[in-house]
């Protein structure tokens, strides 16, 4: 068995992997749709004609991870408490994406920031709700009042 | 009208209040954003663009195109005061600004910089007015097998020019074109991969994949290098002014990087980083004082400031002119007309003449404004960067949100940007470019439309597409480009 012999060729070995089974897949629902005739093509002919060209990029992807020597090099993926931060902000940005619908925007955001504060910098929590309903409040004033967008609403009407 | 009168009609559009008031805001916001860690043009004019659908679409393209101007001269600040290229426009400006800064020259670097920016803005600016009605007249001869050519022979010439290899900027590019296809089909309205979301029947916003890439990726390598803190130098306003010399050695690099950046600003690629390269060579090569390039000499900064800033007026021309942009953050301001209705492309000049040539005149505007306002707010630019970064991170988190949902009033565009950040954050660690996903998503319908309607005019002969004679010339083009690349190789090894 080949091994790679860096992070970064093993990396993108497996997102051309990835990218061969997108493409697979993505050949196989656009074979369903219609086919059309040579002088008028369907909807299917375009979708499938990237689709064969993205499986051969894959592979072209894959195979450079093995031959070439312009991709060399390790990922330098965060690790130790840079790791454990992005990790935090990650999980607290989708749970805030999960929360807008049921709180609304400025309640949801409100709760984000203070918690993205708290994650990057150990600064007390008065002071990172301070900076939190400041900040809330500018954006109160700017997208609510100001471009008057249509942002979710929570419970309270806010 | 003609060029002139053109232009004329431009300054009197970019004049009226709200408009004038739409480039200083885009010069603003753009300096800022250019200034601000993280936040580079693209997700900076993402993160407007939903703002821009309630006004009329040339506020939307002036806004957006000041922020691109902008961003440029804010990138370029901290790339002198900071050592930190806010784009790979301003990496070069790192390598003789920083250690003129360090040398205590960053006001006159500052001041080079702007001048230069405004002088090779106003050089690229006439030539653009001679320029772009001829191109859009061309354009009025393109059918489907020209415009398929340069749309996808755009495409993949453009991976083959952006750096990284050839399939750092493929694979990408695939994702970009499967994206495209999500939605309901332009000529059949048959729904493809929506997987039952009604949401997505109008296809992946773009702005939900800006902000997503560009944004959030960047946020969350901000978060990695969050013990980083640079070290701030101060300009006060008093130190801004060049000595003589410094004035005197600035003019014929301001005049060959404004040349080159013209020139590669009408080409597929990424012009404003390929021009300020190409313009630094040109200066290691030719300058009097060459020698002291890369130790801090004012060449290394007023040339590739000068082409870089030319690239980007003039790179406004294939959008204008055909419809087609060569940047992610062009192919925003072709979304901001697209959205209001407006089809850019060879009629744009006749249909809309107030877009057309007031964007031109919001460009050098846009130069002027960033000339008069920006060196005496230097100050303002240099404590932006004072702004805690673990706010910062937080505040665009939320802005990116509030951007992502406002496109379309919708909850999986925010769903999806979060995963799109993924996307990017991977596949930016892993060195492929993100520009081509935007291209492709934006350019990949069009190619589909131009390859659907040439299958039909040439009776479902594929070489139709082929052996037109503009179409051929546009392919032999990218096939030089390849053959080039492949020459380059082999006379190297």
């Amino acid at each position: 068995m080949i091994q790679l012999p860096d992070g970064k060729r093993r990396g993108r070995a497996v997102a051309g992997a990835v990218g061969l089974v997108t493409a697979s897949g993505y050949v196989f629902i656009s074979a369903g749709l219609p086919f059309g005739t040579r002088v008028s093509p369907g909807s299917a002919i375009f979708p499938i004609s990237i689709g064969i060209v993205f499986a051969v990029v894959s592979l072209l992807t894959v195979a450079e991870a093995f031959v070439s020597e312009a991709i060399r090099g390790d990922v330098e993926w965060p690790t130790g408490a840079s790791a454990v931060k992005s990790a935090a902000t990650v999980i607290t940005l989708a749970i805030y994406v999960g929360l807008i619908p049921y709180l609304g925007l400025l309640i949801a955001s409100a709760i984000f920031i203070v918690a993205v504060i708290k994650i990057l910098k150990p600064i007390p929590l008065i002071r990172a709700l301070m900076l939190s309903g400041l900040i809330t409040a500018g954006i109160y004033g700017l997208f609510y009042r100001v471009f008057a967008l249509p942002l979710p609403i929570g419970p309270w009407g806010f | 009208m003609d060029s002139i009168e053109g232009l004329a009609y431009g300054l009197g559009v970019v004049f009226a209040p709200e408009n004038l008031l739409a480039a200083f805001v885009g010069v603003f916001l753009g300096t800022a954003i250019g200034v601000l860690p993280g936040l580079g043009s693209v997700a900076g004019a993402a993160l407007i663009l939903p703002l821009t659908f309630h006004y009329p679409p040339v506020i939307g393209v002036i806004l957006i195109a000041g922020i691109y101007t902008g961003s440029m001269y804010g990138s370029s600040t901290t790339a002198v005061l900071l050592n930190v290229p806010g784009d790979s426009a301003s990496v070069v400006t790192t390598l003789d600004g920083y250690k003129l800064a360090q040398k205590g020259r960053a006001g006159p670097v500052l001041a080079v910089m702007a001048v230069g920016s405004f002088v090779a803005g106003t050089f690229s600016l006439v030539l653009v007015t001679l320029f772009t009605p001829f191109l859009a007249d061309l354009g009025l001869s393109f059918g489907p097998a020209e415009f398929f050519a340069l749309t996808a022979g755009g495409l993949i010439a453009l991976a083959r020019v952006s750096g990284g290899t050839l399939v750092s900027n493929l694979f990408p590019l695939m994702i970009g074109l499967l994206l495209g296809t999500v939605g309901q089909d332009q000529v059949s309205s048959q729904f493809r991969f929506t997987f039952g979301y009604v949401e997505l029947a109008q296809g992946i916003s773009l702005i939900t994949v800006a902000v997503g890439l560009f944004g959030i990726s960047e946020m969350l390598f901000l978060v990695e290098g969050l013990h980083r803190t640079p070290r701030l130098l101060k300009v006060r306003l008093r130190q801004l002014m060049p000595s003589r010399s410094e004035w005197r050695r600035s003019v014929a690099p301001w005049t060959r990087g404004a040349s080159i950046g013209f020139g590669l600003g009408l080409l597929p690629g990424p012009s404003a980083t390929l021009s300020s390269f190409l313009s630094y060579k040109v200066e290691k090569t030719v300058a009097k004082h060459r020698k002291e390039i890369g130790e801090g000499a004012i060449e290394g900064v007023a040339g590739p400031e000068a082409a870089n800033n030319a690239a980007a007026t003039s790179s406004i021309v294939p959008v204008l002119s055909l419809g087609i942009p060569f940047s992610a953050t062009l192919a925003l301001m072709l979304a901001a007309l697209l959205v209001q209705g407006v089809d850019p492309g060879p009629l744009l000049v006749v249909n809309h003449p107030e877009i057309f040539w007031g964007v031109i005149a919001a460009m050098w505007v846009g130069n002027v404004m960033l000339l008069v306002l920006n060196l005496p707010l230097v100050g303002i630019w240099v404590r932006l960067l004072q702004i805690p970064m673990y706010v910062l991170i937080a505040m665009v988190l939320v802005f990116a949100t509030i951007g992502a949902f406002s496109g379309n009033n919708s909850m999986l565009d925010v769903r999806l940007m979060v995963l799109f950040g993924l996307l990017g954050y991977i596949l930016r660690k892993l060195d492929f470019g993100l520009a081509p996903v935007i291209l492709g998503l934006v350019l990949g319908p069009f190619v589909e439309k131009h390859l659907r309607e040439g299958l039909r005019l040439g009776n479902g002969e594929v070489w139709y597409l082929f052996t037109e004679p503009i179409a051929m010339f546009i392919w032999l083009a990218v096939l030089g480009v390849f053959a080039v690349s492949v020459v380059r190789r082999v006379v190297r090894s």
